[in-house]
């Protein structure tokens, strides 16, 4: 973390320091935030199938070709959700859903995140959330409020205005 | 005193009566003669070269100028000027100069001058009009012809017709579409926003600390005070 921090210096790390520890954020703020990026990564997602689906409606395709435009557009959301939180993470910290909401996502150091961990934290979200949303509810018990894939990328989420004090 | 009667002295082929006829006549040559002579000298004497330089000195005098400051300042041209009222000759001369369209070139004259621009600065820059604007603004004579006006049907047709033209539409429109205006909504857009979001945030805290407490009271887990708050009251 440290060699992330020596390597890439952070506007927040370089944020004067206020009195008081942190703040971590917790599952209710965490989930509004989430619900808000998957209104924004959905949207998108389906305005444009809706006019990729537009223009095959028009032009007449075989069905295996079908099946490779699917598994295309599969692939497309799948960038496009790992592009999304992975840019907003490894860049400002918050997604837009995060600004919202005031929170920011920086490495237990305090310094931003690498875009591979970033990558790594987004795996770790979907492993979590899939098993029943197993790795989440770890927020509830964890001292610094943390979640699955915050162990695994070994970051924490706080408030934005403390970011540079983790 | 008694007077005494002159005896009539008879005169038979009427002398005395020519006698005065001639005395009259030579009387009446003698003065036309003296007013010939007379005329004859002054056009002499002005046609005399050193007249013109004379009244030169004369007019350049001190004299002079106090002469004509008298003159002025006396009942002279008052009386000139009530006499020339009077006899109407101030109305004959005014309708004379009309009619020559005196008016109309001193009217174009003044307006294409500087003095008429000079006179509006000067009128407009002197504090006795700003005084007299503020006074004619604050009296009730004001009140009543804005009042009048306001009720009367050139407020109504002037409202009617401006709505009806393009003009107010396009001072509207540029008010509207000034970077002032857009600012100031976009700043308030996003002060609304700001404060929509930092009450939500607010809200949402509340509820982390408030359900991770129902959960600690489920699991039987106490946490000890480092646990933070939703307000930021705790430590890690």
């Amino acid at each position: 973390m440290s060699a992330v921090a020596g390597s890439r210096p952070s506007p927040r790390a370089a944020a004067p320091p206020a009195a008081g520890a942190p703040t971590y954020i917790g599952l209710v703020t965490r989930a509004i935030a989430f619900a808000v990026d998957a209104a924004i990564l959905n949207g998108v997602a389906i305005v444009v199938a809706a006019g990729v689906t537009l223009v095959l409606s028009v032009v007449s395709v075989s069905g295996d070709l079908e099946a490779w435009i699917a598994a295309a557009g599969g692939a497309a959301y799948l960038l496009w959700s790992v592009g999304y939180f992975a840019t907003f993470w490894s860049t400002t910290g918050q997604t837009p859903g995060n600004r919202l909401m005031r929170i920011r996502v920086v490495a237990a150091s305090g310094d931003a995140i690498r875009p591979r961990r970033a990558v790594l934290r987004f795996a770790a979200l979907a492993v979590g959330a899939a098993a029943l949303l197993a790795g989440i509810w770890l927020i509830l018990i964890d001292e610094r409020r943390r979640a699955l894939h915050d162990f695994v990328a070994r970051t924490v989420v706080v408030d934005e205005r403390q970011a540079g004090r983790v | 005193m008694m007077r005494m009667a002159t005896p009539r002295v008879p005169d038979p082929l009427g002398l005395r009566a020519w006698g005065r006829r001639a005395g009259r006549q030579a009387a009446a040559g003698a003065a036309d003669a003296a007013g010939r002579g007379g005329v004859a000298i002054l056009e002499r004497a002005l046609a005399w070269r050193y007249t013109e330089e004379g009244l030169d000195v004369l007019l350049g005098s001190p004299a002079a100028e106090r002469a004509v400051r008298t003159l002025a300042d006396g009942p002279l041209p008052d009386l000139a000027v009530r006499a020339l009222v009077r006899h109407g000759i101030a109305g004959r001369v005014a309708e004379e100069l009309l009619a020559e369209g005196v008016a109309a070139q001193l009217a174009e004259r003044l307006l294409a001058g500087p003095e008429l621009d000079a006179v509006v600065c000067a009128v407009v820059d002197d504090p006795r009009t700003h005084r007299l604007l503020v006074r004619l603004l604050e009296s009730e004579g004001m009140d009543r012809l804005v009042a009048e006006v306001l009720e009367s049907r050139l407020a109504d047709a002037a409202v009617t017709r401006l709505l009806a033209g393009d003009e107010l539409w396009r001072v509207v429109g540029a008010v509207v579409g000034s970077e002032t205006v857009t600012g100031a909504i976009t700043r308030q857009g996003a002060g609304l926003a700001d404060q929509v979001a930092g009450e939500l945030g607010e809200r949402s805290r509340r509820a982390d600390a408030r359900l991770e407490r129902a959960v600690g009271r489920l699991l039987h887990r106490r946490r000890d005070g480092a646990r933070p708050t939703a307000a930021g009251d705790g430590s890690p």
